[in-house]
């Protein structure tokens, strides 16, 4: 053991004196942050800018005034910038200036369609969401946004409707049958159910009218029992950022054998009493602790660079120890299967560099979601990730189990298939 | 006086069966406190030898032992006995020559005062005191090869094993370091050293095994290799005027063995020298050349392996 701790003591100087090597392992990744962070967010530190959008409200009757509240409830969360114009005409005006990315218009007869009962996006009416071409994300999340509350008005129908079934009405006909309302039965109470209905429905305007929407609220969601704290760009960057450059350091510190292979020192090792599990143990620990030395810089940096609430620290060393353990398991893996440096570089380039892609080190915390979501569960990137995002937001340890444990399984895979070639190639 | 080296039938091929057999049954033993030599040319198999008693390859047959110790059974023991000189120095250029005697006597498990002391002594005997805080990449060629020896030297092996550790460098460190390794072995270590210089293996051997293409061509001291070379006198002559038909001429005379012919200068190995030599003139004359030089010597390694095996030793 103590024969692997000198091995590795010497790697880890030989790494640290190379400018180079300094330059990957740290400035990469901290200015890479400066560049996206700034690309996302403009100042680094601060969140997601709000989007700014125009409203035209046609319609200024209760459920639109009710549409809006939510809207304006969106502002508050800081997801929205939003103004109010009168006309359509000025909303275009105002995307093709470029002062908006998006606009909402709530036509007129929105409010007494809702009341009629009408489903919004089906057969009555319809809010239109005009957008600027040339953005994209900030469109995407009006959209979501505007489909929440949408959601959230149609909700009211469904809930109306369930009121007057459990109220014991046989037949619902608040909402005609060729609009995709209940059928009427012979014999029902119709005027029975559509006193329920309207109840159900004048019951939740109150409520709306009172409150913010519910799924407005689940923008800043609750992990576990905690209040949740939001994640900025930097740190969801910067996150991203080191998991994919401390997976770099590792598989650049474990090349050091195919270097001391090339360089004769790996036999001349060979030659001495060490043992060559001492010599794999002395490597995997190199890579290992220069990984190690790399994030925990990197997360003072985030910290003292960017101001970024990394969140406990107890968390906080938990994943840099389970990073720097299965990036330093992936260099040993990887290293153990080619023959020369140059080879190594190009394939530990590529792997990292796809690990990276599908992982999602490169759009950081923020999840696209959908299929997206499962394959980075096939990465240690993503499993890292989704740990730091959950730290980020202030999450118990508890909920770290699973991604944690998920990481550690990846490290021990690597490190034995990497262990299993090395044995093989050196016996 | 025991044997502190003994190699029995020791055969190496790589990728078998079909693959090169680079080492093919060879068989030799080193005395304690001998320096035998190794001597053959690129390509005979001493590396891929040394490389075996080091235990960094196991052999495909036969056995040996260093130190008492068996290379196949007992590696472990085998390396703490051994100093191994690699062939290409084998060191961390971007460490001070201090920082790789002391990283590299922590795995022969040195540590302490004793480590220190130890790095001192060495640096004193390889003479890289007053650079020991250099990095051994601003080194020179002589520089680096004296610290790969030092290396080799900090746990005071019983063996030394050198692999060609005179190559490539200026004539004055190689003088160092043949005295080195001739001070070494007066304070009583047992050397094992390779190379295809014929001089050096002279110079510095109590025996040598001749080897070629994986097998020990013949193996004793200086003096009993020669004597198989038998009456034969090396004869060198230089030639004015079609060098081509005075050799020749001389390719048909008895007891006449042209070595070999850079010009027109020849050697030459005859029986009898006396009689030979006015035979070598008369030729020449008939050939209508003329002898300008000539000079008659004992024969030396180089005959010997010409002899032995009919192929120069720079071939």
């Amino acid at each position: 053991m103590r024969t692997a701790l000198f091995i590795s003591l010497k790697d880890v100087r030989r790494a640290y004196r190379d400018p180079a090597g300094i330059a990957m392992m740290l400035l990469a990744p901290l200015v890479l942050t400066l560049l996206l962070g700034a690309a996302f967010g403009g100042e680094v530190g601060q969140s997601l800018t709000p989007v700014p959008v125009v409203l035209v409200d046609e319609d200024g009757g209760e459920s639109a005034r009710s549409l809006v509240g939510g809207l304006e409830a969106a502002g508050g969360e800081g997801l929205l910038e939003l103004s109010r114009v009168d006309t359509r005409e000025q909303a275009e005006a105002a995307i093709d200036a470029g002062n908006a990315s998006a606009a909402i218009i709530i036509p007129e007869g929105f409010s007494e369609a809702f009341s009629g009962g009408w489903s919004l996006g089906g057969a009555g009416i319809q809010v239109e969401l005009l957008q600027d071409p040339a953005a994209s994300v900030g469109p995407r999340l009006v959209a979501g946004v505007l489909r929440q509350l949408i959601s959230s008005f149609n909700g009211a129908w469904a809930a109306g409707a369930a009121a007057a079934v459990e109220a014991g009405a046989p037949g619902l006909a608040a909402i005609p049958e060729s609009d995709g309302g209940f059928p009427a039965e012979p014999g029902g109470d119709l005027a029975a159910a559509q006193d329920a209905a309207e109840a159900a429905v004048h019951r939740f305007r109150e409520l709306q009218a009172g409150t913010q929407p519910p799924q407005i609220e689940s923008q800043s969601p609750r992990i576990g029992d905690a209040e949740a704290t939001e994640v900025s760009v930097t740190g969801a960057v910067l996150a991203g950022m080191m998991i994919f450059f401390m997976l770099i350091a590792g598989a650049n510190a474990a090349r050091s054998i195919l270097e001391e292979d090339q360089a004769g020192t790996l036999a001349r090792l060979f030659t001495t009493p060490t043992s060559r599990a001492a010599v794999l143990g002395g490597k995997f620990l190199s890579a290992f602790l220069a990984v190690l030395l790399q994030a925990v810089i990197l997360v003072a940096a985030g910290w003292l660079l960017f101001g970024i609430h990394w969140g406990s620290p107890v968390a906080v060393m938990l994943l840099i120890l389970m990073g720097s353990l299965v990036s330093a398991g992936l260099g040993v893996m990887l290293n153990s299967f080619v023959r020369t440096p140059p080879q190594a570089g190009a394939i530990a380039s590529g792997v990292v560099v796809f690990l990276g892609l599908v992982g999602g080190s490169f759009t950081g915390t923020l999840s696209a979601g959908g299929a997206f979501d499962v394959l980075r569960r096939l990465t240690p990137n993503g499993w890292l990730l989704e740990a730091w995002d959950l730290t980020m937001r202030g999450a118990p340890l508890a909920d770290l189990g699973l991604p944690l444990l998920a990481v550690g399984a990846f490290a021990l895979l690597f490190f034995l298939v990497g262990s299993w070639s090395f044995r093989r190639r050196y016996a | 006086m025991r044997a502190v080296i003994q190699v029995n039938d020791l055969r190496k091929q790589f990728n078998p069966p079909d693959g090169t057999v680079a080492v093919d049954g060879v068989s030799f033993t080193v005395e304690g406190g001998e320096i035998f030599s190794l001597l053959g040319p690129n390509g005979a198999g001493k590396t891929t030898t040394i490389s075996m008693l080091s235990c960094l390859l196991r052999p495909t047959g036969g056995e040996a032992w260093v130190a008492g110790s068996s290379i196949i059974e007992e590696p472990r023991q085998v390396r703490d006995h051994l100093g191994v000189v690699p062939q290409e120095v084998a060191l961390y250029l971007d460490l001070n020559g201090r920082e790789n005697l002391r990283f590299w006597g922590r795995m022969y498990r040195l540590s302490g005062d004793d480590l220190e002391r130890r790095i001192d002594e060495v640096l004193d005997l390889i003479g890289l005191a007053e650079r020991q805080r250099d990095r051994v990449a601003d080194y020179s060629g002589g520089m680096k090869r004296r610290l790969n020896i030092g290396v080799a030297l900090l746990h005071r092996p019983e063996v030394l094993f050198l692999d060609e550790p005179t190559v490539g460098i200026d004539p004055q460190s190689r003088r160092s370091i043949l005295d080195g390794i001739k001070d070494l072995n007066s304070a009583g270590m047992t050397v094992l050293y390779t190379t295809h210089y014929m001089e050096e293996a002279q110079e510095i051997s109590d025996r040598i095994g001749i080897m070629d293409h994986g097998r020990m061509v013949n193996c004793g001291t200086h003096a009993e290799l020669v004597r198989l070379v038998g009456e034969e006198t090396r004869v060198n002559v230089s030639i004015d005027g079609g060098p081509e038909k005075v050799a020749k001429r001389w390719e048909g005379l008895a007891g006449v063995r042209i070595l070999s012919r850079e010009g027109s200068d020849l050697r030459l190995l005859v029986k009898d020298a006396q009689d030979a030599i006015p035979r070598l003139f008369q030729q020449a004359e008939r050939a209508g050349s003329r002898l300008t030089a000539i000079t008659v010597e004992e024969p030396d390694l180089e005959d010997v392996f010409l002899h032995l095996t009919g192929r120069e030793l720079r071939d």
